[in-house]
């Protein structure tokens, strides 16, 4: 709506983006309903369409809801299209009440999981000083309460925040990157997480999280009714034509029969495009965000030069080795397995590259000439609370490598 | 008829809409410019906080370099005076060269340059300076964004109208060019 001249704007252009995206989940999951609705339209054309109307029994008129056009889909293809679009409106509460058990079901099974796997011993002053201040400062400008601090046991360099809101949140560093990293570029990047948790970053993805498995989970339930055990297509039982007549009923019924084929082959394209939009658009929405945390962190630290060199460095070497790709969500940073455009479309992060135009644009930022030198955290590792463990609903600084396909 | 009136209020409302889009945004970056501002001021305090520090330390070791100390301590309350922002920007640059001056005379005295305080006090300046910049910067990527916003079509009919006014930039640059811009002293 308004140019985007400077930071302000980026961050209010992303925050529209984000809205408009989430916006997009409600109108797939509109539409995964229609086309559930076609289905079940084209389903009962098959059954009932060739059987003329004084044919049907007593029950099936009586079950039929009186306020449908027709009792039953008319058999030109138009005639299925009206009556899912009718079906659709009339009942759409299932698909609300549906959604709603889904979301409370998922968030509070997500919000388990992540309470499951932020129960160790957090980080003490004592043990990192140095790291400690960092991110005690930066949540002192934030004006948030200080995050628990979590140290990774991996010498790639890389950082996750996690957390569904402010008071329970974590940000996890690993030891690479607390060796490798000066304390600016270092600072960047907790500031980059810690804009994470003030934006809940981690509860907004959950929620995507759920729309696009909950779209994956019904679309696969739909088509399970349409596969046979060894890999081929076929029609439910229940869709096969009853009542049979003479041979001019039985070629309306081959015609009718075919119009419904070809609905149902509709209704499955379109939730297959739905299905692919929904995961389309959970990578837009997760990219957005990490356009704002790096906006964010600028905010915080004033310091955007130290971002760029920062991403730079980390993109050199961010690969930490985490079972669990699809619920990990980001870490601040992701190598591309290919550059390919598609590849970039089903990429969680945006490519360093682009980040690093969107500072130098946006926030005034420069690639520094020469590096600075690393400064080296002195002290021998002290004890601290190392742990591998899958780091669940988490948005981090470098994401791992998820190929195209690789999801869900 | 009705459909008319009904097309021309809708227009009506969008607009309204839009120009109360565009006054938030003005006046979100117009406060954002006064915060930046007040962000220096405290970076700026706390180099004011430190230099004491500093100069203890060195009176400590090196008693004899009053002149450099004084000048040190003179530069300092004179940022504290207030004044036009060309005036700050003079003064800050006096304090800069004073302490720059300081430092040098550091060398001289390797019982101080050992000296972990003093090291350290150093250290801490150095990264205020460094923040200082950052922030100057920031400053200034703020400025720039409110200025822009507030020239550019549509926008600009609802900064006259509502009178925002154009912000400079910070003037430290322009100080310092003035310092660069002088054949620096060079004595072997």
């Amino acid at each position: 709506m308004l140019p985007v001249n400077g930071l302000y704007g980026h961050i209010a252009n992303n925050i529209a983006k984000s809205a408009v995206l989430m916006a997009g989940f409600v109108l797939l999951v509109a539409i995964y309903w229609w086309a559930g609705c076609l289905l079940f339209s084209a389903l009962l054309s098959m059954r009932f369409g060739s059987t003329s109307r004084f044919g049907w029994s007593r029950a099936v008129t009586d079950a039929m809801p009186a306020h449908h056009n027709s009792y039953l889909p008319g058999p030109t293809f138009e005639g299925i299209l009206d009556y899912a679009t009718q079906t659709a409106l009339v009942h759409w509460m299932i698909p609300a009440g549906l959604a709603l058990v889904w979301f409370v079901y998922a968030f509070l099974f997500y919000r388990s999981i992540i309470r499951a796997a932020t129960r160790s011993k957090p980080l003490e002053r004592r043990a990192e000083p140095k790291l400690y201040n960092l991110v005690e400062n930066l949540a002192i400008s934030a004006g948030l309460p200080m995050p628990r601090i979590e140290l990774i046991d991996s010498n790639a360099m890389n950082a996750y925040a996690a957390g569904l809101s402010p008071s329970s949140a974590t940000i996890g560093v690993t030891r690479g990157l607390l060796l490798k990293l000066p304390a600016d570029e270092l600072e960047a990047v907790l500031a980059h997480e810690m804009t994470h948790i003030k934006n809940r970053d981690v509860s907004l993805m959950v929620v995507a999280l759920i729309f696009a498995n909950g779209i994956t989970l019904i679309g696969n339930f739909a088509g399970s009714f349409f596969s046979r055990d060894d890999g081929g297509i076929t029609i439910p039982e229940i869709a096969i034509p009853t009542g049979g007549g003479n041979s001019e009923d039985g070629e309306k019924a081959a015609g009718g029969v075919l119009i419904a084929v070809l609905a149902a082959i509709l209704a499955f394209a379109l939730m297959g495009i739905a299905h692919v939009f929904a995961q389309l658009n959970q990578f837009a929405i997760s990219r957005a965000r990490e356009y704002m945390a790096d906006a964010g962190a600028v905010e915080l630290t004033k310091n955007p030069d130290a971002l760029i060199a920062a991403l730079q460095r980390i993109s050199q070497d961010d690969d930490v080795p985490l079972a669990d790709d699809s619920m990990r969500a980001m870490m601040i940073s992701r190598a591309f397995d290919g550059d390919s455009f598609l590849d970039s479309l089903f990429s969680t992060h945006p490519a360093i590259a682009d980040r690093v135009d969107k500072l130098e644009r946006f926030a005034g930022g420069r690639v520094r000439a020469a590096p600075v030198r690393t400064a080296i955290a002195a002290r021998a590792p002290a004890p601290a609370s190392i742990t591998a463990r899958t780091p669940q609903p988490a948005m981090g600084i470098s994401g791992a490598r998820a190929t195209f396909g690789r999801r869900g | 008829m009705s459909a008319a009136l009904f097309a021309v209020s809708g227009v009506l409302f969008v607009s309204a809409l839009f120009v109360v889009a565009m006054f938030n945004r003005l006046v979100a970056l117009n406060r954002r410019c006064d915060q930046a501002g007040s962000d220096i001021d405290v970076q700026v305090k706390q180099r004011f906080d430190l230099i004491p520090n500093l100069v203890e330390i060195v009176k400590g070791y090196a008693g004899h370099e009053r002149g450099t100390l004084e000048a040190v301590m003179k530069a300092r309350q004179a940022t504290m005076a207030g004044g036009s922002p060309a005036a700050q920007a003079q003064s800050d640059a006096a304090l800069g060269s004073a302490l720059g001056r300081l430092f040098a005379v550091a060398e001289a005295y390797p019982d101080l340059k050992a000296s972990t305080n003093f090291s350290d006090l150093q250290a801490e300046l150095s990264d205020i300076e460094n923040k200082i910049a950052a922030s100057r910067r920031f400053l200034n990527s703020a400025v720039n964004e409110y200025n822009t916003t507030r020239e550019q079509f549509p926008a600009n009919t609802v900064a006259s109208f509502f009178g925002f006014e154009s912000r400079s930039n910070d003037v430290i640059a322009s100080a310092d060019r003035g310092r660069v811009e002088a054949a620096p002293a060079v004595r072997f």
